[in-house]
């Protein structure tokens, strides 16, 4: 389990605080969205979240051990693939042979079986990869660390379309009771329906933290007709097909969350989409 | 330090040695040009007359300043692979203790490096003896088997001026040494050059502040008194390079992903 308590952070002394009192508790089990504008702190919370960067205030505790001490136990069991990285001039193979051994629940098997979805081959030269494949090979790798924290910023950046469901499909099968996986992603669609928790991220502080299921629970997501529009809509945006819109779904029947319209609801209507959310 | 902790120091020394292997082979091969070029400034005036007692005394009385050189460039390596953003995250995560992250690293630069620089040497020496005959009519015989051991058992176990001299040549050395780790923690980036400009800085301040004060020479004292002068001296670059050794494991803890933008807020 992650808490995180009351952190705030900020790039100088002077300058504003970029993480501004959150307070989370991140539960095993789940993959959650971290989202949020441009500037709001994704990246900064991962790197809060596994030690890199040390807070101003508050802390971050895992298993009840601050992650800011980097002790051994907490650095085996966190791994973070960061949006940019320098891939090594070497094989991925001669890659996992040296990094392999320093994580003990390291997966080779789950690696072969990433690798082969991703149709890519074990003893392949990592230099001569493409930016997309260098990022699928570290994915892999990431994916079968067995690390019970994972922090994945913008995974599918660089990713060709039949890449995404690849993803899709080997992050869940990667998935058990014990992981938390964090996806911080401005491509909402290619992961809104791997995951089961949202957290939104709006001036520096937390504008919501929630599951996936609660949101379709309680709100609808539809592109309809714009002579069509609910008249119970929370939230309306032009589409080419029609109005893409929000309503509230009193019945709770089951509906298709839109992640990139409830973002821009949640932007512009944050107290009306909060009030049917808590009803 | 148990077995874990061993086999993860060979596993860090591993990786960094596959992953940074362009960087080694550049510095060793830096080495030998260096050592190549310096013994074959002094060469070829010993070709004649067989000077090859006075050539080899020549390369070896210049040696010391090469040696210290190159350690202080070992030692500014020391956080270099600290020092771009994505070599932090990848440092930074590597499941294993800071003693054991700082005892791969100070095994490769304090250890690794010197023994390549004999290597270095030795096959520098090598090369000198095959090429000589192409470019002189005579050549000098190899000495690298000579240089090796007196280098190694005669600078560090033999020493033939005063004791005190000795001690406070250590003390300095101590310090200078600590300098360059403390610089290579808080620059990581052209550690090296930054430090050096640091120390020069800092030489010219202090020789600016110490023309105020009217310093007797070696002459004008009491053999007792500048024995307590060296002692002094010994003792505060002693205690510099304590202070400096805290600071630097102290920088090195606090390394960050980000750098904050002030040397303050690192420390």
């Amino acid at each position: 389990m992650i808490k995180i308590e009351n952190l705030t952070f900020a790039y100088g002394k002077k300058k504003p605080n970029v993480i501004e009192d959150l307070s989370l508790t991140l539960h095993p089990g789940a993959i959650y969205g971290l989202l949020g504008k441009n500037g709001t702190g994704k990246s900064t919370l991962f790197y809060l979240l596994s030690g890199l960067l040390f807070p101003d205030g508050g802390k971050v505790m895992m298993n009840d051990i601050n992650v800011t001490k980097r002790q051994l136990g907490t650095l085996q069991d966190i791994y973070i693939l960061p949006e940019e990285f320098d891939a090594p001039k070497i094989s991925f193979e001669k890659y996992v042979r040296l990094h392999a051994p320093l994580y003990p629940r390291f997966d080779h098997e789950q690696l072969g079986r990433c690798m082969a979805e991703f149709e890519l081959p074990m003893d392949v030269d990592l230099k001569s990869l493409s930016m997309g494949q260098k990022k699928k090979a570290m994915l892999c790798f990431a994916l079968a660390t067995g690390t019970r924290l994972l922090l994945l910023d913008e995974p599918t950046n660089g990713l060709d379309i039949p890449s995404k469901a690849v993803f899709r499909r080997v992050v869940t099968s990667c998935m058990n009771d014990e992981r938390i996986i964090i996806i911080s992603t401005h491509q909402v669609r290619d992961v809104e329906y791997l995951l089961d928790r949202v957290i939104l991220l709006k001036n520096s502080q937390l504008h919501y933290e929630g599951a996936t299921a609660d949101i379709t629970e309680r709100l609808s997501f539809a592109v309809v007709p714009t002579s069509d529009v609910p008249s119970t809509v929370i939230y309306q945006e032009p589409n080419l097909a029609g109005t893409s819109v929000v309503y509230p779904n009193p019945g709770g029947e089951e509906t298709v969350l839109n992640l990139e319209l409830f973002f821009n609801a949640l932007s512009v209507q944050p107290d009306l989409v909060e009030r049917y959310l808590k009803a | 330090m148990n077995s874990n902790s061993l086999t993860r120091i060979k596993y860090l020394l591993l990786q960094d040695l596959s992953m940074n292997r362009k960087r080694y082979i550049s510095l060793f091969v830096g080495l030998f040009l260096g050592t190549l070029m310096l013994i074959y400034l002094v060469h070829p005036k010993y070709l004649l007359h067989d000077g090859s007692e006075r050539f080899y005394v020549a390369v070896y009385n210049s040696m010391p300043v090469f040696i210290v050189c190159a350690t202080l460039v070992f030692i500014s390596e020391l956080f270099a692979n600290f020092s771009t953003k994505q070599k932090r995250v990848h440092q930074l995560m590597l499941p294993a203790t800071k003693g054991e992250k700082f005892a791969a690293r100070f095994l490769l630069c304090c250890v690794g490096f010197p023994i390549v620089f004999v290597i270095a040497i030795v096959l520098a020496d090598v090369a000198r003896w095959i090429l000589s005959p192409l470019l002189f009519e005579n050549t000098l015989p190899l000495i690298c088997h000579k240089l090796i051991p007196d280098m190694l058992l005669k600078t560090t176990f033999y020493w033939e001026g005063e004791t005190l001299d000795h001690f406070l040549f250590c003390s300095f050395m101590t310090w200078i040494a600590t300098f360059y780790a403390m610089g290579s923690a808080l620059f990581r980036r052209r550690a090296l050059l930054k430090t050096k400009l640091c120390l020069m800085g800092g030489f010219i301040l202090l020789v600016l502040f110490l023309e105020n004060f009217d310093i007797p020479g070696k002459s004008a004292v009491d053999d007792n008194v500048f024995d307590v002068m060296r002692i002094v001296a010994a003792c505060i670059l002693l205690v510099l390079s304590v202070v400096q050794f805290c600071l630097t494991r102290r920088l090195y803890n606090r390394i960050q992903v980000i750098s904050k933008q002030t040397w303050y807020d690192r420390i």
